[in-house]
């Protein structure tokens, strides 16, 4: 049991920055493109 | 980050945390979770289709981009 | 020692017939472009999708792709295939930032130089030892396995392997630049791909899924245990590891330099898309091995064994022929980018910012030559154990993913901020390493980097002119 607390904790620790990379990127992505757009009217 | 963002985070680590207890409750033991003949299935041949798949759309791009001659 | 898997005689000449294939072509290749140091390092910047795409999966596809994710789904089943997988993720991950390079900075050439004109020379200095320590250790592990699986495959030695595909690889890049990598590329990851699809298809045809599906149920059920505490652990390891790769090493950021605009986007999911269906395909023959029962004299010779048995001498003959692919993609992948990173930021930037494209081409093949020999000398010994430290420099580069992001994404990132994330990362990522698991180091060391990259541009934020970015050629 506890080897599946540790591993669990590892698994939801790594999803969750994985998750934070996504979020950021395609927030930044999101703006960027916007920007784009008005840009070139 | 806007608060949409923290919001979504903060409900998928719960979501993620109360999957965790859950199974712990559930199973006293290890849990364990095996993936059926079905679901096998689709892993397997989902991958070998996938590897075809890419094959040919990879062939078929490099075709289109040969005859207007755009390759580089 | 194990009976090699294919005659020597057959070896040889599959050796000779490809090494003269990609040189010949490479120097063709090569004599395609203006010849300028621009279109050696980056081939004219005007790459299309097909070859764009094609050079991202050769160079991802490594000699491991095909050995070790099979190992990695024959140990650890579905977890196993999975988490090699998502290593894809960096490279779809990378496609947006890609396009925003592209826009940012069209004239620079390496990854060197977004993180010099971003956060300046003292960040630069942590990121080069970051990246050093990484290339070198990548460009090791490939130039052993070479040796270690020629010498497996077809009883050569150790070191005529290594030196045969370290000599080939060096060679049409040095005198086809950029142009030879991508153009053979092409080639090897088609290779690569349709004899992969030739042997999964025969495997599968032989045992069908419900067969192996049967089999494993029977005798190993923990392979498709989704909950496999082996498996979680390692799940998301290879994700963040390969953001860190890709998001920091110049062979990823040449490609963007080298691609044209309106592709790389593109050819940057799909070439991620595409690569995640390899380690899938792979992994699952290598559960097919544990299903049929296969005797593996080393767990990392499933697939080889795996086709020989399937297919007999031209399976073996197959085999060869996709190692020897994946092998020379991704060292001249390696080569170059790495040439054009010492060429543009030591040589050009550091010590003679005057010289002439003339003496910036001269010195990116030199450091293809150098950068050849130093790989064949440091890979002399076969050091076996040498092989499993590649992994802890995933608590090197996972630091670098917040860092470059929110360097293209946020003005407000700052100087002190990308080199605080950078070495606390670094620290705590290699602390997981040894004190927890060393598939913990790629993800303790991306999480820490993140809150202090996230802290440190809102707490202390910088204004940074993205015009800044933009240096004269």
């Amino acid at each position: 049991m506890q080897e599946f607390h540790w591993a669990l904790l590892i698994f939801i620790t790594g999803g969750l920055v994985t998750a934070a990379t996504v979020v950021m990127i395609i927030q930044g992505h999101r703006r960027y493109a916007a920007e784009l757009s008005e840009r070139h009217g | 980050m806007k608060r949409r963002s923290w919001l979504s985070l903060s409900g998928l680590s719960s979501l993620l945390a109360i999957a965790a207890h859950a199974t712990e409750q559930e199973a006293p033991s290890t849990p364990s979770w095996e993936v059926g003949a079905e679901g096998f299935r689709w892993i397997v041949y989902g991958g070998l289709f996938g590897l075809l798949l890419a094959t040919v759309v990879l062939l078929a791009i490099w075709f289109r981009e040969w005859q207007k001659g755009k390759l580089w | 020692m194990a009976e090699p898997f294919l005659a020597p005689g057959i070896a040889w000449m599959l050796v000779v017939l490809f090494s003269v294939l990609w040189i010949a072509l490479g120097i063709w290749w090569g004599r395609q472009g203006k010849g300028d140091a621009d279109d050696f390092m980056l081939a004219g910047r005007n790459i299309g999708l097909a070859l764009s795409t094609a050079t991202l999966m050769a160079s991802w596809v490594t000699g491991n792709t095909t050995l070790l994710a099979p190992e990695f789904g024959y140990r650890n089943g579905l977890w196993g295939m999975f988490s090699y997988a998502l290593a894809g993720l960096g490279l779809i991950l990378f496609a947006p930032l890609a396009l925003r390079i592209k826009d940012l900075m069209p004239s620079a050439r390496t990854s060197g130089d977004f993180i010099r004109l971003r956060y300046g020379r003292a960040a630069w200095w942590v990121f080069m030892v970051i990246t050093a320590i990484y290339t070198l250790g990548f460009l090791i592990t490939q130039a052993m396995g070479a040796g270690i699986l020629l010498e497996a495959l077809s009883g050569f030695d150790y070191r005529l392997g290594m030196v045969v595909v370290i000599g080939v690889s060096t060679i049409y890049t040095l005198f086809g630049g950029m142009r030879a990598v991508v153009g053979t590329d092409f080639i090897q990851s088609l290779l690569i791909m349709v004899l992969l699809l030739v042997v999964a298809a025969l495997a599968y045809m032989r045992f069908p899924s419900s067969d192996v599906h049967q089999a494993l149920i029977a005798s190993h059920p923990q392979r498709l245990n989704l909950l496999l505490p082996a498996g979680l652990l390692i799940a998301w390891n290879s994700a963040l590891f390969s953001m860190g790769e890709v998001f920091h090493s110049n062979i990823w950021w040449s490609r963007v330099f080298a691609s044209r605009r309106t592709v790389v986007f593109r050819s940057f999911v799909l070439g991620g898309l595409g690569w995640m269906t390899i380690p899938i395909v792979t992994g699952s023959i290598g559960l097919l091995a544990l299903a049929s029962k296969l005797e593996v004299p080393q767990v990392n010779m499933v697939f080889p064994v795996m086709t020989a048995q399937l297919l007999g001498a031209g399976g073996a003959a197959l085999v060869f022929i996709v190692v020897f692919a994946s092998l020379t993609s991704t060292l001249d992948s390696l080569l170059a980018s790495t040439a054009d990173l010492l060429a543009e930021d030591v040589f050009l930037k550091l010590f003679k910012p005057e010289a002439s494209d003339r003496e910036l081409k001269l010195a990116t093949q030199w450091m293809v030559v150098l950068l050849g020999g130093l790989t064949l000398l440091l890979s002399w010994p076969r050091l076996d154990s040498l092989a499993s430290v590649l992994f802890f420099t995933g608590a090197l580069v996972a630091s670098t993913v917040w860092p470059v992001a929110c360097g293209l994404y946020w003005p407000s990132a700052s100087r002190s901020g990308a080199i605080a994330a950078m070495l606390a990362g670094t620290a705590c990522g290699l602390a997981a390493y040894w004190l927890i698991a060393p598939y913990c180091a790629a993800v303790l060391s991306a999480a820490v980097s993140a809150v202090v990259m996230i802290v440190a541009s809102r707490f202390w934020p910088a204004e940074f002119r993205w015009s800044q970015l933009q240096e004269e050629a």
